[in-house]
């Protein structure tokens, strides 16, 4: 695999109850840039999110097939270590949820079940994560509170931390910001420039001004098919296919 | 508007009053006998005299076997139930059938269960394989009224768990999952310690009715006159609720017994207010822990 792309989507096909959710995507998807899926409801967004970290596995009427090559190595087949790709492919969901208990135990609940338990070692990652996700601050003094005392945008970039906290090389983000206020959506976007840097991202957005704000490059899903694929900036500016030109100026979704 | 008002009103008044008076009457007509002797010392003379202590001792240990016989199976049942069993298979229709029909039967049709499936089947099966015939555990035993009562409440603590687990949010557990967790895992570190309470309250309803059911350990292990405590899972036992029946029932001197029976009746009572209680305090400690 070139050097450059983390990600190689081949002939991934998902079906269920007769129903084509997502019909034969292809595409690559490249190291240390962001990468916005844009498209309508019921376009295959979010399943196809599910499929790269195996969370399609929890429904067993669901049918994969064809080829998700992470690292070079088809996450897809049957001999995959599904729980170390899960930590490696981090999911944030569209409305944080908080687990019942500490920011801190929150934190560190996905390291335990690794079974890391060294409480200076949680420590240090926890601040790190919290740092990188722009929450330090708020709550470096509030980590034994109860986390329903943070605001949703906050509870929201705890969410991020705590993907962040197993050190995940791709994260994928199903519309994080949906049910946010302005800055704390700008709070997770800065988050996200920051964090390209050393990760991989993939954000799931209805909000075709944020894919452009935001993101490197850009793909329009519909109906289940990938229709355009480019560089964010060429994308906007120069739709190749029509459906993608209605879609990104509003004329239906 | 105001009729309804006034009937609604009136209802709740009768439920109280009917609450009151029932408690005031054994309360007031009970009362005088509740002495330190009466507490902690055994019959004596027929009952006429002394104590009732080896059936507090009996109650107390039954529930207690009880509770250890029926919350690991109801809860695991439970999960098996909501966590693994696939959603739509005809085995789940056909146990949730079972457990509900379980439910309405009859407490003295389980005591009479038990005395043919574990005092003479299980029982005697033991007494053949391991002691060689001699009559140890095919015989009335605490260990049967406790297994026989652990089943009587088995549906209620099945259905309260159950219903607890499906409060939690299935995104928890989607949330473990993308966390890396394992099914067990996601199980027994996010769906369990947030529903505990729910499956205390499973628990808590368990225990009332282990205090207070008589008939599944009519024939299963409950004796009226025992001069030892029981010791050993294959002792029989005295207990309260029994102990009432027996009084109430085949007293010869209804004089004399009357205002013990009263007594036994308030300290029933007592007794399974406290194991309510402490039950109680318990989830609420839980609940504030999760809080935490």
């Amino acid at each position: 695999m070139e050097n450059n792309i983390k990600i190689k989507v081949k002939n991934l096909t998902v079906k269920y109850n007769s129903i084509i959710a997502l019909d034969n995507i292809n595409f690559n998807i490249y190291k240390n840039k962001i990468l916005a899926i844009i498209g309508p409801a019921k376009s295959g967004k979010t399943t196809f999110l599910r499929c790269l970290n195996l969370l399609y596995k929890l429904n067993p009427e669901i049918k994969v097939s064809g080829e998700i090559l992470f690292n070079n190595v088809n996450i897809l087949s049957d001999n995959t270590e599904v729980y170390e790709i899960r930590r490696k492919i981090g999911m944030v969901f569209a409305l944080p949820v908080p687990l019942p208990g500490t920011i801190y135990n929150n934190l560190a609940f996905g390291p335990r079940l690794k079974g890391i338990k060294n409480k200076k070692e949680l420590d240090k990652i926890i601040q790190q994560s919290l740092k990188a996700s722009f929450l330090w601050d708020e709550v470096k003094d509030r980590l034994n509170e109860p986390i329903f005392n943070l605001s949703g945008g906050q509870q929201q970039r705890l969410c991020l931390a705590r993907v962040l906290v197993l050190q995940s090389e791709v994260l994928l983000l199903d519309e994080p910001c949906s049910g946010l206020d302005p800055v704390s959506t700008a709070k997770i976007e800065e988050a996200l420039q920051e964090l390209k840097k050393e990760h991989t991202i993939i954000l799931v957005t209805n909000n075709v001004k944020q894919a452009a704000r935001v993101s490197d490059l850009s793909a329009f899903f519909y109906l289940g098919k990938l229709i355009e694929y480019d560089k964010t900036s060429e994308i906007f500016a120069n739709p190749k296919n029509k459906q993608t030109e209605n879609y990104i100026m509003g004329k239906f979704g | 508007m105001k009729f309804f008002y006034f009937l609604t009103g009136l209802a709740c008044f009768i439920i109280v009053a009917i609450v009151f008076i029932v408690v005031g009457n054994i309360i007031y007509l009970g009362s005088g006998n509740i002495t330190m002797e009466f507490l902690t010392k055994a019959p004596e003379l027929g009952m006429t005299k002394g104590g009732i202590f080896p059936a507090i001792f009996g109650t107390v240990a039954l529930v207690v076997l009880m509770t250890i016989a029926v919350i690991p199976v109801g809860v695991l049942t439970a999960i098996y139930l909501n966590e693994y069993a696939p959603k739509k298979s005809k085995l789940l229709k056909l146990l949730r059938i079972a457990l509900h029909n379980l439910a309405g039967v009859p407490s003295i049709v389980y005591g009479l269960f038990g005395l043919g499936f574990f005092v003479h089947f299980i029982g005697t099966g033991i007494d053949k394989i391991f002691y060689g015939g001699n009559i140890i555990f095919g015989q009335p035993a605490i260990i049967w009224a406790s297994l026989t009562m652990a089943m009587l409440t088995l549906p209620t603590v099945v259905v309260t768990t159950e219903e607890a687990l499906q409060s939690i949010p299935d995104s928890y557990r989607e949330v473990a999952y993308s966390l890396g967790a394992t099914k067990i895992q996601m199980i027994f570190k996010v769906v369990i310690p947030n529903s505990i309470s729910g499956i205390l309250t499973g628990g808590i309803l368990a225990i009332s009715r282990g205090a207070g059911e008589v008939a599944p350990i009519m024939f299963t292990g409950a004796a009226y006159y025992l001069p030892y405590l029981p010791t050993r899972l294959n002792d029989q036992f005295m207990e309260l609720g029994y102990h009432i029946y027996v009084m109430a029932t085949q007293s010869p001197d209804v004089e004399i017994t009357k205002p013990i029976l009263y007594s036994t009746v308030l300290v029933l009572f007592v007794l399974t207010l406290s194991l309510n209680f402490i039950a109680i305090l318990i989830r609420a400690n839980m609940r504030a822990s999760m809080r935490r």
